[in-house]
């Protein structure tokens, strides 16, 4: 990994420096080196992380799944299973609402459904490859740890708020069906179409994205100073956590747009917990999420859904500062 | 001549007017049948049938996952 980076870094001074001619001090040749290198690793890493995912869910029986959490339907131990369950699959909420259906459909309770599509979005698998690559393993089983947890406890504190009532009146009335489980019979060499595509849609999704995070994460890296955030966001302030919750929900940027805006937050003095509390609240509480959740809840429900794991995501950034 | 019905199951983000429309018209046309397509991407319209998996075919009322049924042949066993 060392290797890579140093490569990666001999590549940029090329661009930059000796290419396009840009002084090595200036600000903008700082900026634009810290885009360049931030990029083709990003790339790189969602490019390997999306085609290992794209087997990894091409495998996934999601029937087989539906069936053995209806088996363990018990709260806790269901709640666990369940939040593994969002973590290992692909961050969409396209994906993840179906599937959320799919339990109601098999009336698994509430909580359970609940601690899955909480961890879904929060536990996703580039996040996971950059926080390994910038910060090592510690830092990133903490994180997916915390997801997990958070899953966990929303789920059963929802549950035992008595929201079952309240969600969307259409599920209600969809009959309970049982999926037949058909055997997947293909080779491998069946499923690789499949995956390129899949992992194709993916990326040209996310380029977009990427490239706007890592515009701003850049400009950050090149022209904010140093003692900036220091002034503003320091461990000290106890208000600085839930108002980085609180700013990201008007903000929309893809989970992978967010990372690089964090590493250099991070890199420029903003404490880990706190950005990672902002991390997960532009992910998981953003209008966008909200619209989509509101085919499947009622009014009620969205706001116990939103304040629950927003004061989850507080604790965890509090947590996270505490540690670290 | 009878017409099979089919509709295609999107996912609720992914926008209608898919290419499995024009691919299953283009087997069907070629092998001189008629079908009729209907494409349903609204949450409450797909999760009637009863699957997780989109996008997916339903063909006289059964549910084919279309990643398993995604070749000229297999789609015109199909329909």
């Amino acid at each position: 990994m060392e290797r890579f980076t140093e490569l990666l870094s001999q590549m940029a001074d090329y661009l930059v420096y000796d290419l396009l001619g840009i002084v090595e001090q200036s600000l903008f040749g700082n900026a634009l080196h810290y885009f360049i290198m931030g990029f083709t690793e990003i790339i790189v890493l969602v490019i390997l992380v999306t085609y290992f995912m794209g087997i990894v869910t091409s495998y996934l029986p999601m029937d087989r799944i539906r069936l053995y959490l209806e088996r363990n339907k018990k709260s806790g131990f269901g709640n666990v299973l369940a939040a593994l369950l969002g973590a290992v699959t692909p961050f969409c909420s396209c994906s993840s609402i179906p599937l959320f259906v799919g339990m109601m459909q098999a009336r698994i309770p509430l909580g359970i459904a609940l601690s899955y599509l909480i961890t879904s979005p929060l536990v996703n698998e580039i996040a996971i490859a950059i926080f390994w690559v910038s910060y090592g393993w510690k830092i990133t089983v903490i994180y997916v740890t915390s997801g997990i947890v958070l899953g966990v406890v929303g789920g059963i504190v929802l549950e035992k708020l008595g929201m079952s009532k309240y969600v969307a009146e259409w599920i209600k009335q969809l009959g309970e069906n049982k999926v037949e489980n058909i055997e997947d019979k293909r080779s491998f060499v069946e499923h690789v179409p499949e995956i390129h595509a899949e992992a194709k849609t993916t990326l040209k999704k996310l380029v977009p994205y990427i490239f706007i995070g890592l515009a701003i994460g850049s400009f950050i890296h090149g022209y904010v100073p140093e003692s900036f955030f220091e002034t503003y966001i320091s461990k000290s302030n106890p208000l600085a956590v839930p108002l980085a919750v609180l700013l990201a929900i008007p903000l929309y940027i893809d989970a992978v747009g967010v990372l690089p805006i964090i590493e250099s937050l991070v890199d420029k003095g903003v404490p880990l917990g706190t950005a990672i509390a902002f991390m997960m609240a532009s992910i998981g509480l953003s209008f966008p999420e909200a619209l989509l959740l509101k085919k499947v809840m009622q009014k009620k429900l969205i706001i116990a859904f939103f304040s629950t794991i927003g004061i989850g995501m507080i604790l965890s950034g509090f947590f996270f500062n505490l540690i670290f | 001549m009878k017409t099979t019905e089919i509709k295609i199951l999107h996912s609720s983000c992914c926008a209608v007017g898919s290419p499995i429309k024009s691919q299953i018209e283009r087997i069907a046309k070629k092998n001189n049948l008629e079908v009729k397509i209907e494409e349903l991407s609204e949450l409450e319209d797909t999760m009637v049938y009863g699957t997780m998996i989109f996008p997916s075919i339903v063909v006289n009322g059964k549910v084919y996952d279309y990643k398993k049924y995604w070749t000229e042949e297999k789609l015109l066993s199909i329909i």
